[in-house]
């Protein structure tokens, strides 16, 4: 039995900010690849993009641009279970936490009671709160949105202090067992500001 | 779905400091003379690289970039955090660990690499996990393009304070890399600590089922540092974090009972295996907690807590947690400027330049000395993340604002206060950041409170009150968004009357309110060296937050008419 994972081409520019659902099952599929010694596989991956920009005293501190991934990969044979918690996701990074969390699986007890635990086949969601001119929200127009945000305080003669920041990320959780792949996730935009005015003193 | 794990949630579920490990050899070589571990000797590469040329290589691969991109200065830093963390028990309860089972060893770790630059006074910053040649110029290329977005749209005026280049590798001495030791090792340390100290809980006791366990969390620090003005260094660091528990019930009608106990051991500490594995240092620290609760101090009778001001004499903990509120976070100079004033809180020395070397903020008893250098404190590097060789200073000297914490950035700030005294402007060296994920930005440095040089205790300065208080443990502190006014105590505070110099009844209710300056000059009695204690606390600010540790070390303190409120009354 194989998911079916729709394609959804407003989340999948290809530009690797952050990775897509495809990018998720192939993942899944190939931490499985790297299992020895029966049972299975489950992965829970999250993966962002941020942009955001920081101002105070009414000029730029910093913004920045960060793309990061939380991978919690568990392995369970006969029901013990053991975890490792990454955030490369290249061949050799899931081959080493593979057999880490098999290592540690050592000192797990097993319990035959859950062994035919499995996730609920689910497509992804679609996601509906897609924003594409959010994810065009570029260094230069994060900078512009910091002074039309601050002007109102600047007018007034006062200090603005203010964040603002837009995250994009995939959320997915699958587990593989053989050639089996499961996955279900969610796409999300976030966009949030946050502003202070205060008096110079 | 999301099960991200941040620091702040690992610290909230009750164990250690940074989070993020796992094993494979290490990417950072030449940090130490330390092979890699069994564990980790057996897993292949993380990443591809496998030497500190390749590291080194990656990182000016980034400040080449970012040069040619236009930026005037550029940093570039690669960090690799790695945690472990081991439950292990012995007994009869087969619960969390406790008992023969062990809880799940917990394995995280986490890569970064974040480029900084800087135009016109702005600055751009661009991170991701990735090590990779073709990541590098892209990561400089898009920080070049931030700072120059943001010098286009609100240029600023500053300049960074001046920093000699350093190049070397720093680890710290003695300090035995937990992850070298195997994984089996580490758990049967463990259960034998927690067996023999609660066998005999259980035996005195006559339970039917207990158990005792070790939960602790080993973390290991590794990064790599070049700037465009010809830095390149690395270091490494470890911490250490620890909870014993002991448990027991008894299931027969005639004496059923049940009881828990908790202690932090070691607590959160920048050190490693060689702290953690004195097992008879473990084992007495496990046996007095048990005994603490098997044989409780006789029960005290309470007071409802008469408000109004009182001599008031805290015990070193409590000091060390005024000190954190009140002087900490608001000598940080970004914090003084307004610079936190959307997120961690600014402060209320806010006019740092009429205020640095003239304003009273305490008694002449009163030096507050910052340091990165003390072995075994959380916030010791031998290079700040600029490159700089933190200063140890004097924050407060003899009851005056002395200096402000800085960085290369900041510091700038007061180049005309330097300028007066005949100084250059310098950073003190106070720049970190949580890993290379989060920009760098001022952080505080571990904070000591000078101690007596007479060698005088708590128990003293009690001895040499006739009517007031004594804070023995803060219970819950807070303050303002200036560190201006706050208070500790209220609920889970353990205060007690003094009565002609002797500790009395518990104080129920009592609260130490504040106000930042007015306590410290109040303050009329110092504990000596002896009576010193160090804890773990933490800096938080910036957005996206990010957290970092420090250390921070006190002696018993006694404030002269301090104000005492009643934090159950309601208005």
């Amino acid at each position: 039995m194989t998911a079916s994972v729709p394609h959804v081409a407003t989340e999948d520019r290809g530009d690797g900010r952050f990775l897509s659902q495809a990018d998720c099952v192939a993942l899944i599929k190939r931490a499985n690849g790297y299992a020895v010694g029966g049972g299975g596989t489950e992965l829970s991956i999250e993966s962002s993009w941020t942009g955001n920009i920081r101002w105070a005293r009414n000029a730029v501190l910093s913004s920045g641009d960060v793309r990061e991934n939380d991978v919690w990969l568990t392995r369970i044979v006969r029901g013990a279970r053991s975890s490792v918690v990454l955030n490369v996701v290249d061949d050799a990074a899931i081959h080493a936490a593979v057999r880490r969390a098999e290592r540690f699986m050592a000192f797990q007890t097993e319990h035959y009671e859950i062994t035919n635990r499995k996730l609920p086949d689910e497509p992804y969601a679609h996601p509906d709160i897609w924003s594409a001119p959010t994810y065009d929200l570029n260094a230069e127009r994060l900078a512009e949105s910091m002074q039309r945000l601050s002007r109102a305080a600047v007018s007034a003669g006062m200090l603005s202090a203010g964040y603002e920041n837009a995250i994009f990320n995939t959320i997915s959780a699958g587990m593989s067992r053989n050639t089996v792949s499961q996955a279900q996730g969610i796409a999300r935009t976030v966009r949030r500001v946050m502003t202070t005015c205060h008096s110079p003193r | 779905m999301s099960r991200k794990f941040t620091r702040r949630r690992f610290l909230q579920a009750g164990s250690a400091a940074a989070v993020l490990g796992a094993g494979a050899p290490s990417q950072l070589r030449g940090l130490g003379s330390h092979s890699p571990s069994p564990v980790r000797a057996s897993s292949p590469g993380i990443v591809t690289l496998a030497d500190e040329t390749s590291v080194k290589l990656l990182a000016m691969r980034a400040i080449d970039a970012a040069r040619s991109a236009g930026a005037s200065y550029a940093d570039v830093r690669l960090t690799r955090i790695i945690t472990e963390r081991f439950q292990a028990g012995a007994g009869t309860f087969a619960l969390m660990g406790l008992g023969p089972t062990n809880g799940a060893p917990e394995d995280y770790e986490r890569l970064g690499v974040g480029v900084r630059a800087f135009i016109d006074g702005c600055w751009g910053f661009a991170a991701s996990a990735r090590w990779t040649m073709e990541e590098m110029p892209v990561l400089a290329a898009q920080a070049v393009r931030q700072a120059r977005a943001n010098a286009k749209a609100s240029p600023r005026r500053i300049e960074l304070a001046p920093a000699t280049a350093v190049t070397g590798s720093w680890a710290p001495p003695g300090v035995i890399d937990p992850f070298l030791v195997p994984p089996e090792e580490k758990i049967d340390f463990l259960r034998d600590v927690a067996d023999g100290p609660v066998r005999k809980l259980a035996l005195r006791r006559q339970v039917d089922q207990w158990g005792g366990a070790w939960d602790i969390t080993f973390t290991r620090l590794e990064w790599a540092l070049a700037t465009t003005d010809g830095t390149y260094c690395t270091q490494r660091r470890y911490t250490s974090d620890g909870k014993l528990t002991a448990l027991y019930n008894s299931i027969a009608p005639n004496r059923s009972s049940f009881g828990m106990y908790e202690t932090d051991y070691p607590g959160l500490v920048a050190h490693g295996w060689e702290y953690c594995s004195d097992v008879a240092l473990a084992r007495t620290r496990f046996e007095t907690v048990i005994d603490k609760h098997y044989h409780p101090d006789p029960e005290i009778s309470r007071i409802p807590v008469d408000v109004g001001r009182y001599d008031v004499v805290c015990s070193a903990p409590v000091a060390c947690q005024l000190l954190q509120q009140t002087i900490g976070e608001a000598t940080e100079l970004d914090r003084a400027l307004g610079y936190e004033a959307n997120a961690g809180g600014t402060s209320f020395l806010n006019d740092p330049l009429s205020m640095i070397g003239t304003l009273q903020v305490g008694s002449p008893l009163v030096t507050v000395t910052a340091d990165r250098s003390t072995p075994g404190h959380l916030a010791t590097v031998q290079w700040d993340d600029e490159g700089v060789v933190p200063s140890t200073f004097d924050i407060i000297k003899a009851g005056v604002m002395n200096e402000f914490q800085t960085t290369r950035e900041t510091a700038s700030y007061l180049a005309p206060y330097y300028a007066k005294r005949g100084t250059p402007v310098r950073s003190l060296g106070c720049a970190g950041a949580e890993s290379a994920l989060s920009i760098t930005m001022s952080h505080v440095p571990n904070l000591t409170l000078r101690p007596n040089s007479a060698d005088l205790s708590f128990d003293d300065l009690v001895r040499d009150t006739k009517r007031g208080i004594a804070f023995v443990t803060a219970g819950i502190g807070s303050a303002d968004f200036q560190n201006k006014t706050g208070v500790v105590g209220g609920p889970g505070a353990q205060v007690r009357e003094i009565v002609n110099g002797k500790l009395g009844r518990m104080i129920t209710g009592a609260q130490l309110l504040y106000e930042s300056t007015k306590l410290w000059k109040s303050a009329i009695a110092l504990g000596g060296a002896a009576s010193a204690h160090s804890h773990a606390a933490f800096s938080e600010k910036g957005q996206p937050s990010q957290t970092t540790a420090y250390t921070v070390t006190a002696v018993p303190v006694k404030f002269k008419d301090a104000s005492i409120a009643d934090a159950t009354r309601r208005a």
